[in-house]
């Protein structure tokens, strides 16, 4: 009989527990996450996972700049601390990683987010909490637009890319008719909006508009319909896999270039290898907000931090993507000053102009009606087995822009 | 317990003024898991109807509650309704359509009932994905928090606190719909179908009220989902979702209440009690998973009952004072 009385006495126990685990503890220092000698940023994204490729080789760039930074004597005599969290590239699961970074590890500042909806479902979270947050490298442009006071990033939002493809599009000599091979998910649809509506101006046409899957291993379909259009440019908004999948078939059926891609086909080498070598990827172009190809002169400070602080880590273009915004959040914890607190943090960045962005391409210029702090992209291609800059025949934007 | 009439009646009124007292002191992060675990006892609940008690293998419960949490985004952000309206109407909708994923049931069964389901499944999450004048496709939905008699329900607690009476009411309804003559119908089309149909009881009835049921609780949880939450895009309904929902069941324990509320429990609080060890995280979460499959075939229900940490449930009404008139 007594045996059952475990069940209400548990379900109390339970209960007291989850209260004394939840209980709010005071914060160390006046000001959350900072102390005398430290100051506590939080960091999240798709540590395990199906795209957990967005996960670490990102982060590790940015912490290879905090890491520097602390090496350094760190700022106004504080250390910046990381606490990283797992968010899977889950809304739900990056939800609960923000709110455990706040509620539990008192963070000063956020700095994650590489998966655009899982970003964009912590977004109400840093504002309700008045927590900075600075975007890692997701590109969704509705995470910061529109502005508000918390929410900043230096990764070019998809809108950018897709209007920079466009431009370079125009720029080419007879080229009238425009082909489009997409995905459909909110990263491919962000460019595609912008693409979409330079398109809409006189002078180009869409002769074709064809959808392929994600984790596609045939695009047969699509290269047919493109080749009956006959366009005289296709633009492809597709993640690596994918777009070699696209240009690996389109080779086969004879599908004539140029080929546009976004900002996500950055590394041409890694493309062409998985779409069968150089040869199918030939007259194949794509936006970059790094400064140069991995291995390149402008790429080898940015490199060599990268391998100090992470030898095991193979460099490539993703590693270097959080760096631009842990430049950001260190030059502004800087001007903050020694009396740091949020609102100074706030206005430090807020006040950025011309800041060198390390690996991309821009300078970070950040105002109180524009927290996208880097706009500007190259275009680039592969010549002689190597990937290079048009910058000597095609002007590519202000990099201050 | 069944000795002690009393202890019963009164363990869950203790169990809710403990969550609510728990509720005062708990931080946001704390909160927002305990929302989580309540809207997936609903979800858990609404599945073990069909696969544990009607013995439906059907694969569709996490684009259901996709429909769930869609209705109730796109009727308060986009219609305008009040959100006390699109929450019962997350769980309509999605039972009519579950409803209608009760036809191949008719005809099928085991993997070929899965197969179609999934099939099912998939096409729920493509219209989602592609209806974009009316979903917003992948760019998602937000849902704004609601009002209660001018104050706005914003943040976890006050998520909680809609949450909290909705889990405990579907709960209470469950138990009543299982311990009626419909629930002992949802038993007997499980055994044998041509046992149940020779015994009065009309299988393509009660099929059809079964996928309902399930889908309506789908729904509910999906909307309670998407007001958690806040945001939802199409891809959170998809395997990964559905995968989570047959293992909150079949952890749990099917054919048993108590066994959709400790599978929720588990897997919703294990993810977050593995967070420090981030590089062993899927290794444990899966050994954890196969182990308990392995050693308590009927779930983690199963022992706790044999050792009698929980009572008996047998579906039907006053059943224990029944047993004591012997």
């Amino acid at each position: 009989m007594k045996r059952y009385r475990i069940l209400p006495t548990s379900a109390l126990a339970l209960c007291a527990a989850l209260a004394l685990m939840g209980a709010r503890a005071a914060p160390a220092a006046a000001e959350e996450g900072v102390t005398a000698d430290t100051i506590r940023v939080g960091m999240f994204g798709p540590l395990t996972g199906p795209v957990s490729i967005y996960g670490y080789p990102i982060n590790d760039g940015a912490l290879a700049v905090y890491k520097a930074t602390n090496d350094a004597g760190g700022i106004n005599g504080r250390k910046i601390e990381v606490i990283q969290e797992d968010d899977a590239c889950d809304p739900a699961k990056s939800r609960a990683a923000v709110k455990k970074l706040i509620s539990r590890d008192h963070v000063f500042a956020i700095h994650g987010g590489s998966c655009s909806g899982a970003t964009f479902a912590t977004r109400d979270t840093m504002i309700d909490e008045e927590v900075p947050f600075m975007v890692m490298a997701a590109t969704l442009d509705k995470i910061s637009l529109p502005v508000n006071r918390y929410v900043y990033t230096t990764t070019p939002p998809g809108t950018s890319d897709g209007a920079e493809i466009v431009r370079f599009i125009r720029s080419m000599p007879n080229v009238k008719r425009v082909g489009i091979v997409r995905h459909v998910d909110e990263w491919a649809n962000a460019k595609m909006e912008s693409i979409n509506a330079s398109l809409e101006q006189p002078g180009l046409t869409v002769v074709a508009n064809e959808v392929l899957d994600r984790n596609a291993t045939d695009a047969t379909t699509q290269v047919l319909h493109l080749k009956a259009a006959k366009p005289d440019v296709v633009i492809f908004v597709t993640y690596p896999a994918e777009g070699a999948v696209f240009l690996r078939d389109a080779r086969k059926y004879d599908l004539a270039g140029p080929f546009i891609g976004t900002n996500g086909v950055t590394d041409l080498l890694d493309l062409a290898q998985r779409a069968g070598g150089l040869n199918a990827a030939t007259d194949v172009y794509a936006t970059a907000f790094v400064a140069g190809p991995v291995g390149s002169p402008a790429m080898a400070a940015s490199t060599a931090l990268l391998k100090k602080y992470y030898p095991d880590d193979r460099p490539q273009s993703v590693s270097f993507y959080g760096m631009s915004g842990a430049y950001a959040v260190v030059d502004a914890l800087r001007r903050a000053g020694p009396n740091l607190t949020r609102k100074a943090f706030l206005d430090a960045l807020e006040s950025t102009k011309n800041l060198p962005a390390g690996p991309a391409f821009c300078k970070i210029n950040i105002t109180p009606e524009n927290h996208q702090g880097c706009l500007a992209q190259q275009m680039w291609t592969l010549r002689d087995g190597k990937i290079v800059a048009l910058g000597e025949t095609w002007s590519p934007t202000n990099p201050t822009n | 317990m069944e000795r002690l009439p009393w202890l019963r009646r009164l363990f869950p009124f203790v169990l809710i003024l403990a969550l609510l007292a728990a509720s005062q002191v708990m931080d946001n992060y704390l909160q927002y898991i305990v929302n989580l675990v309540l809207i997936y006892v609903i979800i858990g609940i609404g599945l073990n109807f069909l696969l544990g008690f009607a013995g439906q293998f059907a694969f569709a419960h996490a684009a259901l509650m996709g429909i769930g949490a869609y209705t109730a985004a796109l009727l308060t952000t986009r219609v305008g309704l009040s959100f006390w309206l699109a929450l019962p109407l997350s769980g309509v909708v999605a039972a009519v359509i579950g409803a209608g994923a009760a036809l191949p049931a008719m005809r099928m069964r085991r993997v070929y009932l899965a197969l179609v389901t999934l099939a099912f499944a998939q096409l729920i999450i493509w219209v989602l994905i592609n209806w974009n004048a009316v979903t917003l496709g992948t760019d998602g939905v937000d849902l704004r928090a609601p009002y209660l008699f001018g104050w706005r329900m914003r943040g976890d607690r006050n998520t909680f606190y809609i949450v909290l009476p909705v889990t405990v009411f579907l709960y209470w309804l469950a138990r009543r719909v299982l311990e009626s003559h419909v629930g002992r119908a949802f038993i007997a089309i499980r055994e044998n179908e041509i046992v149940a149909r020779s015994n009065g009881i009309s299988v393509a009835w009660t099929k059809t009220l079964v996928f309902a049921l399930s889908a309506f609780y789908a729904g509910i949880g999906g909307g309670l989902y998407a007001l958690a939450l806040g945001f939802i895009v199409p891809d959170s309904f998809g395997l990964g979702q559905l995968t989570l929902h047959f293992s909150i069941v079949v952890l749990g324990g099917m054919l048993s209440l108590y066994g959709a509320v400790i599978g929720a429990v588990v897997l919703t609080t294990l993810p977050e009690f593995l967070r420090d060890v981030q590089a062993l995280q899927e290794i444990i979460y899966g050994l954890v998973l196969m182990v308990v499959i392995l050693v308590m075939p009927q779930g983690i229900v199963g022992p706790l009952k044999r050792f009698g940490i929980l009572p008996r449930e047998v579906l039907a009404r006053n059943w224990r004072r029944l047993e004591r008139r012997g």
